[in-house]
């Protein structure tokens, strides 16, 4: 255990209002908080890579951040028209 | 989606520009490459290279069928200090705002506004200005775009905090205002 | 503990602050578009406060470079994600918004 891991455990806690606001809000309330969480789990994964000295998990944050930008645009562009 | 028409200078300009602009894709995704796999192992090097030419082939041909225009000015890119300032100064009034809202259980509501904005025409310039007034105002925390309206040559913005405009804004108001467009105009 | 390990545990620590009072922005702030605001400051300051901290413990190893370039991404995806957000509650709800005051 090193500050990392406690930091990535720690920031997980966020997690929980985004939840929160995912289950009670309204639908773009929901996707604000998903688009949160997308950024939380991001820099989490940078936390575990560097806590568990391993290089190549950045590639994980790399990617999370990736595909929560397109997935993000693809649910924004949805909830303009069609649901 | 739209051809490049014109005379065969206007051809050779254009096939010139999206070359340029396809060696400096080639460059950056090339170097971003070896960035992020971190060897100069002949193997990586040959995988790194061909998708550097995949995506300086993809450049090229978005550019030279005129997909996308973006020509910003050099001056533009200047004002990148201020905007870092603005962030520092927008985040600490969100910080501000949200002790507010639970600490002190004060209501915070943020604010529409439109400003008076100079749409421009359908030109690189002109949607390089769009994009980056866009970017700069959505970049600070307290502030975001949330339309730009071209016929009714305006900008929605919204605010959490209600703030004087910030120089970007300002500066495109008076643009807008000195094209006589927007209110008194 | 050395001077540079106790800035890295600083901006560490500024970092996590920094996302959950954002998560917090989110949970407690009246509707989406004012919740969409304090998506700003988690998407900039905590990835470039825990990158600065990544670089500060591994320099400019693999692991380092990649620290930066996933803050800058989430730092020029942000804005992006931002406005699409916004534009697309302005237009599910079929009334304007009415502005609160006027530019002039």
């Amino acid at each position: 255990m090193n500050e990392w891991l406690i930091a990535a455990g720690v920031l997980l806690v966020g997690l929980v209002p985004c939840g929160i606001v995912m289950m009670r809000g309204t639908i773009v309330e929901a996707l604000v908080a998903l688009q949160m969480a997308g950024v939380v789990q991001t820099v989490t994964f940078m936390l575990l890579a560097e806590g568990y000295h391993r290089a190549p998990f950045f590639d994980l944050a790399l990617a999370l951040a990736l595909l929560a930008l397109a997935g993000g645009l693809v649910f924004a562009r949805m909830l303009e028209r069609w649901v | 989606m739209r051809a490049i028409r014109g005379s065969a200078r206007d051809d050779q300009g254009t096939v010139g520009r999206s070359t340029a602009l396809a060696a400096a894709w080639w460059l950056a995704m090339f170097a971003a490459w070896i960035a992020l796999v971190d060897s100069v192992a002949l193997p990586e090097l040959l995988v790194g290279l061909t998708a550097a030419t995949v995506a300086a082939l993809v450049a090229y041909e978005v550019h030279r069928r005129g997909y996308i225009s973006f020509r910003p000015r050099f001056r533009w890119l200047l004002q990148s200090p201020r905007l870092v300032r603005s962030v520092l100064a927008d985040s600490a009034t969100l910080g501000y705002a949200l002790w507010r809202r639970v600490v002190r259980g004060e209501p915070v509501h943020g604010t529409t506004i439109r400003i008076p904005f100079d749409y421009g025409g359908d030109n690189g310039r002109d949607g390089a200005r769009r994009a980056l007034v866009n970017l700069s105002v959505s970049l600070t925390p307290n502030s975001y775009v949330i339309d730009i309206d071209p016929e009714g040559h305006s900008l929605l913005v919204h605010q959490l905090v209600a703030r004087p405009l910030d120089p970007v804004l300002d500066r495109q108001r008076r643009r807008a205002h000195d094209r006589g467009i927007g209110d008194g105009a | 503990m050395s001077p540079s390990s106790v800035v890295c545990v600083v901006f560490l620590v500024f970092g996590v602050a920094v996302e959950l009072a954002c998560c917090v922005g989110v949970l407690v702030m009246r509707d989406a578009h004012d919740k969409l605001h304090y998506i700003g400051p988690a998407a900039i300051l905590g990835p470039i406060a825990i990158a600065v901290a990544i670089v500060l413990r591994e320099s400019l190893s693999q692991a380092g470079v990649k620290a930066i370039i996933t803050a800058v991404l989430l730092i020029v995806a942000n804005p992006v994600l931002t406005h699409a957000t916004g534009r697309a509650l302005y237009i599910r709800r079929r009334d304007h918004l009415e502005t609160d005051r006027e530019s002039s």
